[in-house]
């Protein structure tokens, strides 16, 4: 805690004025002119730390209070306290955007997000967000080579075509200064990569005084950690440069691009750690936890938005309504058979099978944390084995394309459903050529490929999820499958009873419907995160 | 009620105007106004029979008009009939017709209407199919009892599993509603999520080639096909020694 000189009423650290402020009498003071705390070295200061009894997150001070919940797992308990030195970072970013700048933001994006619960909106929730200086290792890299190119250009007059083989050479010159990775495994990459950019031209040294009514985590990842990835962030980088480059607009660089990055000559000139400013708020539900932040400087908002299934479901029944008035006029001009009802159930059983199948793709992949290379190293110190050298991703700027691919399918399979209904209502209008085209037999194809598709892909991910031990992903699939194969086994053997049928679309039915929940429910998984257990003083295991 | 008379209406108009002097006998109708009809100008059926058929014919018009015609003299044929009599009968209202030429021993059926939909054409030719052999044992009666208890049969299937029809359809609804609505949300809640930045945005960057050169290796050249002097070369090849 800092002490005016003036009245010694306590310093805070003021957002607006961007200076030490005293609550008492209102003076202002260069954050700066404040020495870290007694006993302390140099390369350490001296602060409060907090440890959460439920999840062993820890976040540090130089106040000697905090509210009484856990910004990392939301739950509401007093927390431990005890004095430490900790690493003294070398720069830091201060808060530019107050609680209220951040307040208005997060609003402003919930305020379009309807099917995000009540409580992510409510006053009390918005009121819990905490301003946190987060750790990020900064670097400097510098790249000097000598390049030699080859490529070629192409001339044509009149008579000739001429190919005119050429050697390029110089000198490659190349900085970049200010790459920020973040040094907690407490925050994920992607959440901290959302909350990029930072303006690194507005840094400051870093002084004790600035964490004055802030918190602050302290780096629990060695800088190294992501030089891998620095480098082949500035190679792919310079690489595009060096195509680009003004001097080879009339050629073709022949010249492949891993022969150019090795003559690039990229080293890591500089590391240094920084303090960079996230307002943190945490929302709990049962074993999940939805975070929202919001970048402190640029007021940038990254927040998990799971879905309020209530909402859901009210929406799925006021939009069945008109959905079922459709059907029933179709369905009084073109009757829907039972074996037709099957198979419309059939063919939508696939597409629900592969959204699904989808979405637990991509849980498994995110709690294997193959995204989040902080998480790994601090689980795999945890473990005492060795950080195995991973090899150079590809772009991780790359979007996802499960999901266009997930929708893809889905068109093509509700375009042809589509299609054999409407066919015959506009029959009489269209050419006469629309009748020659076999639709009994398009559609048939159509079912049994439905049909297929949903049996292999509930076998697969039933197999996938008794592999990975995934007990609790193991009903849906199963459920899946069985009516599926049910459902099949009616439009085989054709049994003469029409209620036969129904009851198979209806087992099938109830089983979509049971999918179509537990899809949500996955969705909101994917969309928030498991409740963290920090591996450090601390943590009972019940978060 | 409103049905009732116009079916009454166009009853005494074709009987004044067209040429289908039919000695027609409404002998039931309901109180949705829909007609059981029997046509019999040469008595073939017994009364016996006629008021048996009677009773086959009531409980299907719960759900349209029926009418059953034995005679000789249609105009084109009994197969063609049945479209005929209902069109000029009933118009679009529901309607089943079958007819017999007990001389000529064919048989037709068709339907107007929800009893189109609810008996499909390929089940009922079947049927009729089946029925048809009657006719030349002269078992008229017979053969329109069995159609009419197979018509009623589908019917009453159809109504038993009405009710299970109409739960499938709501299924089918809710769960188009619900892959909808997982898009909706889906593409809701993309729009808020901030897509990943570039890592080097904010960057401070600085790239340069120095002392750049480039030097020419070799070149090569082709003649440009269709040129003058390709095709000066093309004549050179064919007039050298090379080609004799």
């Amino acid at each position: 805690m800092y002490q005016c000189p003036n009245c010694n009423g306590n310093l805070k650290f003021n957002i607006k004025r961007q200076r030490m402020l005293c609550e008492h009498c209102n003076s202002t003071f260069n954050p700066n002119q404040f020495g870290d705390g007694e006993g302390a070295k140099q390369s350490e200061i001296e602060v409060t730390v907090f440890t959460c009894p439920q999840c062993a997150g820890e976040l540090f001070t130089t106040d000697n209070e905090m509210a009484g919940f856990c910004t990392f797992c939301g739950s509401t308990t007093v927390m431990e306290s005890r004095i430490a030195n900790e690493k003294r970072p070398d720069y830091i970013i201060p808060f530019q955007q107050t609680k209220d700048d951040c307040k208005e933001a997060y609003l402003k994006l919930m305020k379009n997000a309807f099917f995000v619960p009540k409580a992510l909106k409510s006053p009390e929730y918005i009121e819990g967000f905490r301003g946190i200086y987060m750790p990020y290792w900064i670097y400097d890299v510098k790249q000097e080579g000598e390049l030699n190119l080859s490529g070629k250009c192409t001339t044509v007059d009149e008579d000739y075509l001429t190919i005119s083989h050429y050697k390029f050479d110089g000198k490659l010159s190349s900085k970049y200064e200010g790459i920020a990775y973040d040094g907690s495994s407490a925050l994920s990459d992607t959440l901290s990569r959302k909350l990029m950019p930072y303006k690194m031209n507005s840094v400051r040294e870093f002084s004790p005084a600035y964490l004055s009514g802030f918190y602050a985590e302290a780096a629990d990842l060695e800088a190294d950690v992501y030089e891998e990835d620095v480098k082949a962030l500035t190679d792919k980088r310079t690489g595009e440069y060096v195509k680009n480059y003004y001097g080879f607009d009339s050629y073709t660089i022949d010249t492949k691009d891993d022969a150019i990055v090795e003559q690039l000559g990229t080293t890591i000139a500089k590391k240094s750690q920084a303090m960079l400013p996230i307002w943190f708020v945490s929302y709990r539900n049962k074993d999940w936890v939805a975070y929202a932040t919001v970048n402190g400087q640029t007021g940038k908002v990254v927040a998990d938005l799971p879905v309020d299934l209530k909402k859901y479901l009210l929406c799925v029944i006021l939009l069945a309504v008109p959905i079922y008035t459709v059907l029933s006029l179709i369905e009084s001009v073109h009757t829907i058979t039972p074996v037709f009802l099957i198979q419309i159930i059939l063919v939508l059983s696939a597409m629900v099978a592969l959204l699904y199948d989808a979405k637990v793709k991509q849980i498994v992949k995110r709690e294997k944390l193959a995204d989040d290379k902080g998480a790994i190293v601090a689980k795999q110190r945890q473990e005492n084995t060795k950080v195995k050298k991973r090899k150079k991703k590809k772009s991780r700027l790359k979007r996802r394309k499960t999901w266009a691919i997930e929708t893809i399918i889905t068109g093509i399979i509700l375009a042809g459903c589509f299609l054999y209904i409407l066919a015959p209502v506009i029959e009489e209008e269209v050419l006469p050529l629309l009748e020659e085209l076999p639709y009994q037999q398009m559609w048939e194809v159509l079912v049994l490929f439905a049909g297929a598709l949903t049996v292999i892909v509930s076998l697969v991910s039933l197999i996938r999820s008794i592999g990975l031990k995934l007990w609790r992903f193991l009903p849906t699939p199963f459920f899946g499958l069985f009516a599926a194969l049910v459902a099949i086994g009616m439009i085989v053997l054709q049994p003469v009873l029409n209620v036969s049928y129904y009851i198979g679309a209806l087992l099938l039915g109830c089983v979509l419907i049971y999918t179509m929940i537990d899809l949500i429910k996955r969705y909101n998984i994917f969309a928030t995160r498991r409740l963290p257990q920090f591996e450090r003083r601390g943590g009972d295991g019940n978060a | 009620m409103r049905k009732g008379f116009l079916a009454t209406a166009i009853c005494m108009w074709m009987l004044l105007l067209l040429p289908l002097q039919v000695h027609a006998t409404t002998v039931y109708e309901n109180e949705n106004g829909y007609q059981a009809i029997i046509v019999d100008e040469d008595k073939v059926l017994s009364e016996l029979q006629t008021s048996k058929l009677t009773d086959k014919m009531k409980p299907i018009t719960e759900y349209g008009n029926v009418a059953v015609i034995i005679k000789t003299d249609y105009e084109y044929s009994a197969y063609t009939y049945p479209q005929e009599y209902i069109i000029e009968q009933w118009g679009n209202e529901s309607a089943i017709a079958l007819a017999i030429d007990w001389k000529e021993k064919e048989f037709g059926y068709d339907s107007e209407g929800a009893l189109r939909r609810y008996i499909s054409d390929d089940k009922a030719n079947t049927w009729r199919y089946e029925e048809e052999k009657y006719l030349d044992t002269d078992d008229y009666y017979i053969c329109l009892a069995g159609m009419l208890e197979k018509i009623y049969g589908a019917l009453e299937e159809k109504q038993n599993t009405g009710s299970l029809s109409d739960i499938g359809l709501m299924v089918v609804s809710l769960i188009i509603a619900m892959l909808v609505m997982y898009f909706v949300v889906n593409r809701s809640m993309k729009k808020h999520v901030i897509v990943e930045t570039d890592w080097l945005e904010g960057v401070t960057a600085e790239q340069d080639i120095l002392d750049f050169h480039e030097h020419l290796l070799h070149e090569t050249k082709k003649l440009v096909p269709g040129s003058s002097k390709y095709q000066e070369s093309v004549d050179d090849f064919f007039k050298g020694d090379n080609y004799n």
